[in-house]
Protein backbone atom coordinates (compact mmCIF):
# COMPACT_ATOMS: atom_id res chain seq x y z
CA UNK A 1 0.00 0.00 0.00
CA UNK A 2 1.36 3.36 -1.00
CA UNK A 3 1.47 6.49 1.04
CA UNK A 4 -0.19 9.36 -0.82
CA UNK A 5 1.77 12.37 -2.05
CA UNK A 6 1.05 15.93 -1.04
CA UNK A 7 -0.21 18.20 -3.84
CA UNK A 8 0.79 21.68 -4.88
CA UNK A 9 -1.76 24.51 -4.59
CA UNK A 10 -3.96 25.11 -7.65
CA UNK A 11 -2.79 27.81 -10.07
CA UNK A 12 -6.07 29.68 -10.20
CA UNK A 13 -7.62 31.50 -7.23
CA UNK A 14 -10.97 31.87 -8.94
CA UNK A 15 -13.96 29.82 -7.88
CA UNK A 16 -17.63 30.12 -8.75
CA UNK A 17 -20.87 29.62 -6.83
CA UNK A 18 -20.95 26.08 -8.22
CA UNK A 19 -17.81 25.36 -6.23
CA UNK A 20 -19.55 26.38 -3.02
CA UNK A 21 -23.28 25.69 -3.19
CA UNK A 22 -24.36 22.13 -2.50
CA UNK A 23 -21.15 21.25 -0.72
CA UNK A 24 -20.98 20.05 2.86
CA UNK A 25 -19.73 22.43 5.53
CA UNK A 26 -17.28 20.91 8.01
CA UNK A 27 -16.30 22.54 11.29
CA UNK A 28 -12.83 22.44 12.89
CA UNK A 29 -13.65 19.18 14.70
CA UNK A 30 -14.56 17.44 11.46
CA UNK A 31 -18.31 17.53 12.08
CA UNK A 32 -20.36 17.76 8.92
CA UNK A 33 -22.82 20.51 9.81
CA UNK A 34 -24.95 20.45 6.68
CA UNK A 35 -25.09 21.63 3.09
CA UNK A 36 -24.25 25.12 1.91
CA UNK A 37 -27.39 26.48 0.26
CA UNK A 38 -26.83 30.24 -0.03
CA UNK A 39 -24.14 32.81 -0.58
CA UNK A 40 -24.71 36.17 1.04
CA UNK A 41 -23.36 39.15 -0.88
CA UNK A 42 -23.18 42.73 0.36
CA UNK A 43 -25.12 45.25 -1.72
CA UNK A 44 -22.68 47.99 -0.78
CA UNK A 45 -19.36 46.53 -1.82
CA UNK A 46 -20.36 43.39 -3.77
CA UNK A 47 -18.34 41.15 -1.48
CA UNK A 48 -19.35 37.75 -0.11
CA UNK A 49 -20.17 38.26 3.55
CA UNK A 50 -21.20 34.75 4.45
CA UNK A 51 -22.86 31.44 3.67
CA UNK A 52 -26.02 29.69 4.83
CA UNK A 53 -25.90 26.05 5.87
CA UNK A 54 -28.95 23.81 5.76
CA UNK A 55 -28.64 21.77 8.96
CA UNK A 56 -31.61 19.52 8.32
CA UNK A 57 -35.40 19.54 8.49
CA UNK A 58 -35.74 20.15 12.19
CA UNK A 59 -33.06 22.83 12.48
CA UNK A 60 -33.00 26.40 11.18
CA UNK A 61 -30.34 27.34 8.66
CA UNK A 62 -27.02 28.50 10.07
CA UNK A 63 -25.46 31.69 8.79
CA UNK A 64 -21.66 31.64 8.91
CA UNK A 65 -19.75 34.87 8.34
CA UNK A 66 -17.04 34.75 5.71
CA UNK A 67 -14.38 35.34 8.39
CA UNK A 68 -15.26 31.95 9.85
CA UNK A 69 -14.63 30.12 6.58
CA UNK A 70 -11.18 28.57 6.41
CA UNK A 71 -11.23 27.11 2.92
CA UNK A 72 -13.58 26.58 -0.02
CA UNK A 73 -12.45 23.05 -0.81
CA UNK A 74 -13.00 20.66 -3.69
CA UNK A 75 -15.46 18.52 -1.76
CA UNK A 76 -16.22 20.43 1.44
CA UNK A 77 -16.21 23.91 2.91
CA UNK A 78 -13.93 24.00 5.95
CA UNK A 79 -14.77 26.31 8.83
CA UNK A 80 -12.26 27.78 11.27
CA UNK A 81 -14.23 27.03 14.41
CA UNK A 82 -17.07 25.07 15.98
CA UNK A 83 -20.45 26.87 15.92
CA UNK A 84 -22.17 26.89 19.32
CA UNK A 85 -25.47 25.93 17.70
CA UNK A 86 -24.00 22.48 16.95
CA UNK A 87 -24.55 21.53 20.58
CA UNK A 88 -28.29 22.08 20.48
CA UNK A 89 -30.20 18.80 20.92
CA UNK A 90 -27.04 16.97 21.91
CA UNK A 91 -27.58 14.33 24.57
CA UNK A 92 -26.35 15.30 28.03
CA UNK A 93 -25.09 12.60 30.35
CA UNK A 94 -23.65 12.56 33.84
CA UNK A 95 -20.12 11.28 34.58
CA UNK A 96 -21.45 7.71 34.75
CA UNK A 97 -22.99 7.91 31.31
CA UNK A 98 -26.57 8.13 32.52
CA UNK A 99 -28.69 10.26 30.24
CA UNK A 100 -30.00 13.45 31.86
CA UNK A 101 -31.66 15.06 28.87
CA UNK A 102 -30.87 17.09 25.79
CA UNK A 103 -29.47 20.54 25.22
CA UNK A 104 -32.48 22.80 24.82
CA UNK A 105 -30.75 26.16 24.63
CA UNK A 106 -27.23 27.55 24.58
CA UNK A 107 -26.09 30.75 26.24
CA UNK A 108 -23.12 32.44 24.64
CA UNK A 109 -20.83 35.36 25.28
CA UNK A 110 -20.92 37.40 22.11
CA UNK A 111 -18.13 39.79 23.09
CA UNK A 112 -15.54 40.25 20.35
CA UNK A 113 -17.73 38.10 18.12
CA UNK A 114 -16.22 34.96 19.67
CA UNK A 115 -19.55 33.20 20.29
CA UNK A 116 -18.21 31.30 23.32
CA UNK A 117 -20.57 29.06 25.24
CA UNK A 118 -21.16 30.23 28.81
CA UNK A 119 -23.94 27.85 29.81
CA UNK A 120 -26.34 25.22 28.49
CA UNK A 121 -29.98 24.71 29.34
CA UNK A 122 -30.95 21.08 29.57
CA UNK A 123 -34.38 19.67 28.94
CA UNK A 124 -34.91 16.40 30.79
CA UNK A 125 -36.51 13.47 28.99
CA UNK A 126 -39.67 14.08 26.98
CA UNK A 127 -41.94 12.38 29.45
CA UNK A 128 -40.73 13.89 32.67
CA UNK A 129 -42.07 16.03 35.48
CA UNK A 130 -38.67 17.63 35.97
CA UNK A 131 -38.05 21.24 34.96
CA UNK A 132 -35.38 22.44 32.59
CA UNK A 133 -32.16 23.32 34.35
CA UNK A 134 -29.03 25.25 33.54
CA UNK A 135 -25.42 24.19 33.79
CA UNK A 136 -22.46 26.53 33.37
CA UNK A 137 -19.81 25.70 30.82
CA UNK A 138 -17.18 25.00 33.47
CA UNK A 139 -19.34 22.13 34.76
CA UNK A 140 -18.87 20.25 31.50
CA UNK A 141 -16.27 17.47 31.58
CA UNK A 142 -16.29 16.40 27.96
CA UNK A 143 -17.92 17.43 24.69
CA UNK A 144 -18.02 14.97 21.87
CA UNK A 145 -20.68 12.56 20.76
CA UNK A 146 -22.57 13.62 23.89
CA UNK A 147 -21.99 16.22 26.54
CA UNK A 148 -20.62 14.65 29.73
CA UNK A 149 -20.98 16.65 32.93
CA UNK A 150 -18.49 16.64 35.80
CA UNK A 151 -19.05 14.39 38.80
CA UNK A 152 -20.53 16.98 41.18
CA UNK A 153 -21.94 19.39 38.64
CA UNK A 154 -23.97 22.33 39.88
CA UNK A 155 -27.51 22.55 38.63
CA UNK A 156 -29.13 25.94 38.34
CA UNK A 157 -32.90 26.19 38.33
CA UNK A 158 -34.38 28.42 35.72
CA UNK A 159 -36.81 31.04 36.91
CA UNK A 160 -39.45 31.16 34.18
CA UNK A 161 -40.19 34.82 34.95
CA UNK A 162 -36.56 35.89 34.55
CA UNK A 163 -36.19 34.12 31.21
CA UNK A 164 -39.23 35.98 29.91
CA UNK A 165 -37.72 39.23 31.14
CA UNK A 166 -34.50 38.54 29.22
CA UNK A 167 -36.35 38.09 25.94
CA UNK A 168 -37.94 41.51 26.23
CA UNK A 169 -34.78 43.43 27.22
CA UNK B 1 -31.94 -7.74 40.47
CA UNK B 2 -31.04 -11.27 41.57
CA UNK B 3 -34.21 -12.58 43.20
CA UNK B 4 -33.50 -16.27 43.54
CA UNK B 5 -31.99 -17.22 46.89
CA UNK B 6 -28.42 -18.43 46.63
CA UNK B 7 -26.89 -20.71 49.21
CA UNK B 8 -23.37 -19.56 50.07
CA UNK B 9 -20.57 -22.05 50.47
CA UNK B 10 -17.48 -20.02 51.37
CA UNK B 11 -15.02 -19.51 54.22
CA UNK B 12 -14.33 -15.97 53.02
CA UNK B 13 -17.66 -14.42 51.92
CA UNK B 14 -20.82 -14.14 53.96
CA UNK B 15 -22.97 -12.56 51.27
CA UNK B 16 -22.92 -11.64 47.60
CA UNK B 17 -24.03 -8.02 47.94
CA UNK B 18 -20.73 -6.46 46.95
CA UNK B 19 -19.87 -9.09 44.37
CA UNK B 20 -20.22 -8.63 40.63
CA UNK B 21 -21.16 -11.37 38.21
CA UNK B 22 -20.22 -12.18 34.68
CA UNK B 23 -23.91 -12.27 33.73
CA UNK B 24 -24.28 -8.60 34.73
CA UNK B 25 -21.45 -7.71 32.36
CA UNK B 26 -22.52 -9.72 29.36
CA UNK B 27 -24.29 -7.48 26.86
CA UNK B 28 -23.52 -4.32 28.84
CA UNK B 29 -22.90 -1.29 26.63
CA UNK B 30 -19.55 0.45 26.62
CA UNK B 31 -19.22 4.17 25.91
CA UNK B 32 -16.12 6.28 25.32
CA UNK B 33 -15.00 9.31 27.32
CA UNK B 34 -17.16 11.62 25.19
CA UNK B 35 -20.18 9.33 25.24
CA UNK B 36 -19.64 7.66 21.87
CA UNK B 37 -20.85 4.06 21.70
CA UNK B 38 -18.00 1.54 21.55
CA UNK B 39 -19.69 -1.85 21.73
CA UNK B 40 -21.14 -4.53 23.99
CA UNK B 41 -19.31 -6.72 26.46
CA UNK B 42 -19.03 -10.31 25.33
CA UNK B 43 -16.76 -11.76 27.94
CA UNK B 44 -14.70 -11.04 31.05
CA UNK B 45 -11.02 -11.92 31.41
CA UNK B 46 -9.06 -12.71 34.53
CA UNK B 47 -5.44 -13.59 35.31
CA UNK B 48 -3.80 -16.55 37.05
CA UNK B 49 -4.53 -14.93 40.42
CA UNK B 50 -8.24 -14.88 39.53
CA UNK B 51 -8.29 -11.08 39.33
CA UNK B 52 -10.47 -9.54 36.63
CA UNK B 53 -8.17 -7.83 34.15
CA UNK B 54 -10.61 -6.56 31.56
CA UNK B 55 -13.44 -7.27 29.17
CA UNK B 56 -13.87 -8.45 25.60
CA UNK B 57 -16.03 -6.03 23.68
CA UNK B 58 -17.80 -6.68 20.42
CA UNK B 59 -17.19 -3.46 18.53
CA UNK B 60 -16.13 -2.66 14.97
CA UNK B 61 -13.46 -5.19 15.82
CA UNK B 62 -13.38 -7.54 18.78
CA UNK B 63 -11.52 -5.63 21.44
CA UNK B 64 -9.91 -6.45 24.78
CA UNK B 65 -10.36 -3.48 27.12
CA UNK B 66 -8.10 -3.23 30.12
CA UNK B 67 -9.99 -2.52 33.35
CA UNK B 68 -7.69 0.46 33.90
CA UNK B 69 -9.55 2.26 31.12
CA UNK B 70 -12.85 2.09 33.02
CA UNK B 71 -14.08 5.43 34.31
CA UNK B 72 -17.35 4.15 35.73
CA UNK B 73 -19.25 0.87 35.78
CA UNK B 74 -22.97 1.08 36.51
CA UNK B 75 -25.75 -1.48 36.20
CA UNK B 76 -26.47 -0.52 32.59
CA UNK B 77 -23.24 0.69 31.09
CA UNK B 78 -19.51 1.23 31.30
CA UNK B 79 -17.83 4.58 30.64
CA UNK B 80 -14.19 4.71 29.59
CA UNK B 81 -11.45 7.24 30.31
CA UNK B 82 -10.38 7.26 26.67
CA UNK B 83 -11.57 7.64 23.09
CA UNK B 84 -10.62 4.16 21.86
CA UNK B 85 -8.76 4.08 18.55
CA UNK B 86 -11.32 1.57 17.26
CA UNK B 87 -13.91 4.36 17.01
CA UNK B 88 -11.89 5.95 14.23
CA UNK B 89 -12.96 3.15 11.89
CA UNK B 90 -15.72 4.39 9.62
CA UNK B 91 -14.86 8.06 10.04
CA UNK B 92 -14.28 10.28 7.04
CA UNK B 93 -10.89 11.73 6.22
CA UNK B 94 -10.75 15.30 4.89
CA UNK B 95 -7.54 17.05 3.93
CA UNK B 96 -6.63 20.64 4.82
CA UNK B 97 -8.08 21.91 1.52
CA UNK B 98 -11.47 20.34 2.05
CA UNK B 99 -10.95 17.31 -0.18
CA UNK B 100 -12.78 14.22 0.98
CA UNK B 101 -10.25 11.42 0.72
CA UNK B 102 -12.37 8.52 1.90
CA UNK B 103 -13.26 6.54 5.00
CA UNK B 104 -11.04 4.79 7.51
CA UNK B 105 -11.31 1.04 7.03
CA UNK B 106 -8.57 -0.05 9.39
CA UNK B 107 -5.88 1.19 11.75
CA UNK B 108 -2.23 0.22 11.89
CA UNK B 109 -0.75 0.08 15.37
CA UNK B 110 2.73 -0.44 16.85
CA UNK B 111 1.79 -1.24 20.42
CA UNK B 112 -1.25 -2.28 22.41
CA UNK B 113 -1.92 1.13 23.98
CA UNK B 114 -4.56 3.54 22.66
CA UNK B 115 -2.42 4.95 19.89
CA UNK B 116 -1.92 4.30 16.20
CA UNK B 117 0.84 4.41 13.64
CA UNK B 118 -1.23 5.09 10.53
CA UNK B 119 -4.75 5.09 9.13
CA UNK B 120 -5.83 2.85 6.27
CA UNK B 121 -8.26 4.77 4.10
CA UNK B 122 -10.32 3.86 1.07
CA UNK B 123 -12.19 6.29 -1.15
CA UNK B 124 -14.62 3.79 -2.65
CA UNK B 125 -15.09 0.04 -2.22
CA UNK B 126 -13.63 -0.78 -5.63
CA UNK B 127 -10.55 1.41 -5.15
CA UNK B 128 -7.32 0.37 -3.49
CA UNK B 129 -6.85 1.51 0.09
CA UNK B 130 -4.00 3.86 0.98
CA UNK B 131 -2.07 4.77 4.13
CA UNK B 132 -2.03 8.05 5.99
CA UNK B 133 0.68 8.24 8.67
CA UNK B 134 -0.26 9.66 12.04
CA UNK B 135 2.06 12.67 11.66
CA UNK B 136 -0.22 13.98 8.89
CA UNK B 137 -3.29 13.91 11.08
CA UNK B 138 -4.43 17.22 12.60
CA UNK B 139 -7.77 16.42 14.25
CA UNK B 140 -9.43 13.14 15.19
CA UNK B 141 -12.84 14.00 16.57
CA UNK B 142 -16.11 13.67 14.69
CA UNK B 143 -14.11 12.97 11.56
CA UNK B 144 -10.43 13.22 10.69
CA UNK B 145 -8.86 16.38 9.31
CA UNK B 146 -5.34 16.30 7.95
CA UNK B 147 -2.59 18.90 8.30
CA UNK B 148 -1.92 19.17 4.57
CA UNK B 149 -3.47 18.62 1.17
CA UNK B 150 -3.31 15.09 -0.29
CA UNK B 151 -3.17 13.68 -3.80
CA UNK B 152 -5.75 10.97 -4.25
CA UNK B 153 -4.32 9.54 -7.47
Amino acid sequence: MKSKKEIKKPKTDLITSDDILGKEAVDSEGTILGTVTKLHISNKNNKIIGISIDMGLLSPDLFVGINHVKYFGIDTILLKSVPAVKFKNKIVKNHQGIKLGKVYKIETNDENNKNQITAIIIKPKLISTKDNFKVKYDQIKEIGNSIILKKHFIKQKINKKSTIKLLHE
Amino acid sequence: MFNKKIEILSTKYKNLEEQKRFSSYKGKKVFSKSGAYVGKIKDVTYDTKNTITGVIVKSKKTLFLDLNYFSSDTEDLVMLTIEPFINLIGKKVIDSEGKLLGKIIDIDRNKTDNDFKSLIVREKFYKKPFIIPKRHVHVTKENVILKKAYNNN
